[in-house]
Parts: C-alpha cells; structure tokens; sequence
C-alpha cells in the first residue's frame, strides 16, 4: 500500500531536473555571454542558498508558506488575489507542489557554477566564426553553446536525480514530515517513518533496497537516453 | 558602430530575469533577518515591514531560552571529532593506496570510490543496530564516529589525486637518508599535499555541521541534540506556543556561521 507514496519521487525529479536546467542555463548564459557588467555580484548572490544548511532552508521556507503570515499568501493579497491564497503545506494538492520551488531555490547555485565554467571554457573563435557565417545569438547558443557544454548538462542531470532520489527527502521531512496525509512521502522520509517511527524495521530496510535499485536503474536509463557522441568542432 | 535600440532593449530585458531572482533568494532572508526582532505579536500585524523596535536583548534570551548553547558546543565537537577522525583515517590509507602496489590496492581503491555511490539512506537500519549493540547510540562521539566514516570514501578519493601529484623522487631520497615510511608519511606526504588536506576538511565539516538525518535518528535526548535538529525541534515546538519571534532569533545563528 506504501507503494503510491512512493511513486511520488519522480514527480520531484522531474520537475526539478527542468526547472534547475532551464534557470542554471540562463543565469549561466546571461552572466558569461552578454557581458553584464554587475556579473560578479550576481554570481555570488545566487550561490548564496548553496551554503545554507538544507534544514535552515526549509524551515524558513516553511514561514513563506505559512498561511498566516507567509510571504506567499500574504504577497497575494497584496495583489488583490485573496482567492488563490492557500494553506499550502496544509493542503494534499498543493503540499508536493510547494516543495519543489525551494529545491530549485537551494539547488541552483551549484549548477550555475558548473555551466559557467564550461562555457568560459568554449574558444572566442568559435561565435566569431559563427558571427561571419550570420548566425544570430540565438542560433548561436543552440548550435555553438548547447551541443559544446552537453557532457556538464548531463552530468548535472545526472547529479540533480542521484541527489534528489537520494537525499530530497530532508527538506521533505523539516518542511512537512511526509504529511498530510501522508501525502508528501518521498522514499528517504518513508523509509525513516517505517523503521524509526513505526518500528517496522524490516519494511524500512525493504524501502532501502528499493531505493538502491531504483536509483541505479534511472542511472542507467539516464545513461542510455542522453549518449551523444561528443560534439568537435 | 551604433547599438539598434533592440539590442538595448534586450540588454535591459535580459536583465529582468536576473533581478526577480536575486529578489527571490535575498528576499527570505532579510525578511528572516527582520522578523527576528519583531514581538511575536508584530510579526502578525505587520509581517512585511520594519519592526518598530530593535530587540536586540531576545538575542541572548533565546539563546539561553532554548538550550541553544549545548546544542551549539555538540555541534562543534562532533564537527571537529568527525573531520579529525576522517583525516587520521584517510591520509595513511589514501597514501598507502597511491604509493604502496601491495597486492590488491588497486581493487580497494575501486571499493572505495564504489562505496560513495552508495546511499546514505541504506545505512541507517544497520548502524542503528550496530551502535545500539555496541551503545554508542545517543551518543555524540558515536555521531562523530559514525560521520567520519561516512565521509572516509570520498576524502580517500580527493586525497589520493591529491597524493599522486607529489614527486615520487622526494620520497625516494628521504627513504635512502634512511626514514621509514611513517616518518615519510609524515614528513613529507603530509605537509606536501596541505592544500588537498584543507579543501577536504572544510568540506566534511560543512558537511558534519548541517546534517540532519542520522543526527535525527542517532541522537535521542535532547541534550545530545546538535544544532540542526535544535532548530527543527524548536520549530515544531514553535507550532504550538507561536514562540515564532524567538525562534526566528535561533534561526539566524548557525545559517551564517
């Protein structure tokens, strides 16, 4: 019956895979490439919830979403939108969903970096070539950009599942313990909820056996899915 | 040559993005920063502005309030115990895997590296066991030990690359000056690869300052408590008496520390 609980870490995965992507590689795209001139301080701003302890991070994420007094509900009613003001953690619905935005806000920094330096790495030569040849910055950054920094795409793809499966559930437990309802479970928190609050110790060793084989499966999916052969130019 | 308006525009456009962001992530924080020197009373009223009086007196108060500075010193001393551990663990054994070929040495340095991708989450069962047959649970030098081990693969894996660098003729001529490996390990590895020793310390102590989970089940009193899990008991305890004020205050200290 635990099962469907834990289906739910894919949800997790997913929508954290794209939204770290798509945000790193813009912030990384935008603070190498445009020649922003307050780079430097962006840079150290958004690396900033990186140092911050993971259980610091979800408790004051749990005062944004608090309904009551959060940044959250209160900035919609500061807007005139009292109706989609919500319990967020307290809700089944929305519980799940609420936790990914503090994922992606911890976990962007890192990421960022790791694209920064590989597209730093790129030779000049190649957008002036590109250039010459008429090509706009945005098929630049598709044709040029992209297909040179994939191997780090991929291996923070790669990083941001192994993490996730392996490790999500932290924030999980600080921010709602698995409720309500249950219905926040990711496999980490069940686990630690069978063995050491039910003491149903052999289901929880169950749990991490599941978990092993699972992550290495998606490993080994991953793998498979993004080989490429390594772009030359 | 002269910018097309759209190129500034899209300079300025890019910008946007980049400026929400830096709202979203600053943002939480100085609202925690503000919020902690409000009265609770105020953080309801008023939870967006300045707080009309800066209390900086509840500082201390929570600080003694909420057992904040036992669960401060167990955090230091698992912190240190654990990296230390780690340390005399790791660099006789990385140099013992790099420069001594005895039979094998090759295949535990492949272990090692395999065990770090292993789950943390699959240990807990075991060691819960293992450190409540050998009593060690509840235990902060169990905690220590328990992490040191934890981190052993991956500051074997750093401190290996890090070892290889160093020529191997240093030590050759110190071993015809007639030292024994030890002293060489000593002498010479050791001060030799400092850079590697320190990169690796901060991050294992990072590492043993803000974990939560085997604190959370390894640790039962409170007094044992570490620092992590004192924040995350007081926020549960916060729930119920609305001491949020306070507990803002406690969670300042160790984010910046």
């Amino acid at each position: 019956m635990g099962v469907e609980k834990v289906i739910l870490s894919p949800f997790l995965v997913v929508t954290k895979v794209i939204g770290i992507m798509v945000l790193a590689l813009f912030i990384a795209v935008a603070l190498t490439q445009l020649k922003i001139k307050e780079a430097p301080f962006y840079r150290i701003v958004f690396f900033f919830p990186n140092i911050m302890s993971i259980v610091v991070i979800g408790i004051l994420w749990t005062f944004i979403y608090n309904p009551s007094m959060g940044l959250v509900n209160s900035g919609l009613e500061f807007l005139g939108l009292e109706s989609l003001a919500r319990p967020w953690l307290g809700s089944e619905t929305w519980a799940l969903p609420s936790l990914v935005l503090p994922s992606i806000w911890a976990g962007i920094g890192l990421f960022m970096l790791i694209l920064m330096g590989a597209i730093s790495n790129i030779s000049k030569s190649y957008y002036e070539a590109a250039e010459i040849d008429g090509a706009s910055e945005w098929q630049q950054f598709w044709k040029v950009t992209l297909p040179l920094i994939w191997p780090q795409i991929k291996i923070s793809i790669l990083y941001i599942v192994i993490t996730t499966l392996n490790g999500s559930f932290i924030i999980v437990q600080v921010m709602t313990g698995g409720g309500p309802n249950n219905s926040t479970h990711v496999m980490g928190s069940y686990l630690y909820q069978q063995a050491f609050v039910q003491y149903n110790f052999g289901y929880g060793a169950t749990i991490g056996v599941m978990i092993l084989i699972l992550s290495l499966i998606t490993v080994l999916i991953l793998q498979f899915l993004m080989r490429s052969e390594k772009t030359e130019y | 040559m002269k910018k097309s308006v759209g190129q500034i525009l899209g300079r300025t456009g890019i910008r946007i993005p980049l400026i929400l962001w830096t709202v979203a992530v600053l943002y939480p924080i100085f609202w925690m920063f503000l919020g902690s020197f409000k009265s609770n009373a105020e953080i309801y009223r008023n939870p967006w502005g300045f707080p009309e009086t800066w209390n900086w007196q509840n500082y201390a108060e929570a600080w003694t309030n909420f057992n904040i500075d036992t669960s401060v010193f167990n955090s230091l001393i698992v912190t240190v115990l654990g990296a230390a551990l780690t340390l005399v663990l790791a660099i006789p054994t990385s140099y013992a895997i790099e420069r001594m070929n005895f039979r094998g040495s090759k295949f535990l340095f492949t272990l090692y590296v395999s065990a770090m991708m292993i789950p943390m989450v699959l240990g807990w069962i075991p060691l819960f066991f293992l450190l409540s047959e050998i009593n060690l649970l509840d235990n902060i030098y169990g905690l220590a030990i328990v992490y040191a081990v934890s981190q052993l693969p991956f500051s074997i894996f750093v401190l290996t690359s890090f070892i290889s660098t160093i020529p191997k003729s240093l030590e050759e001529a110190a071993a015809i000056d007639g030292m024994s490996p030890y002293r060489i390990l000593w002498k010479i590895i050791t001060p030799l690869s400092m850079s590697g020793i320190i990169t690796v310390t901060i991050m294992n102590a990072i590492q043993f300052w803000n974990e939560y989970f085997m604190a959370l089940i390894f640790l039962q009193s409170q007094e044992n408590y570490t620092l992590a899990l004192a924040i995350d008991f007081i926020s549960s305890e916060a729930e119920y008496t609305n001491a949020w004020a306070h507990y803002l205050r406690v969670l300042l200290s160790p984010s910046f520390l």
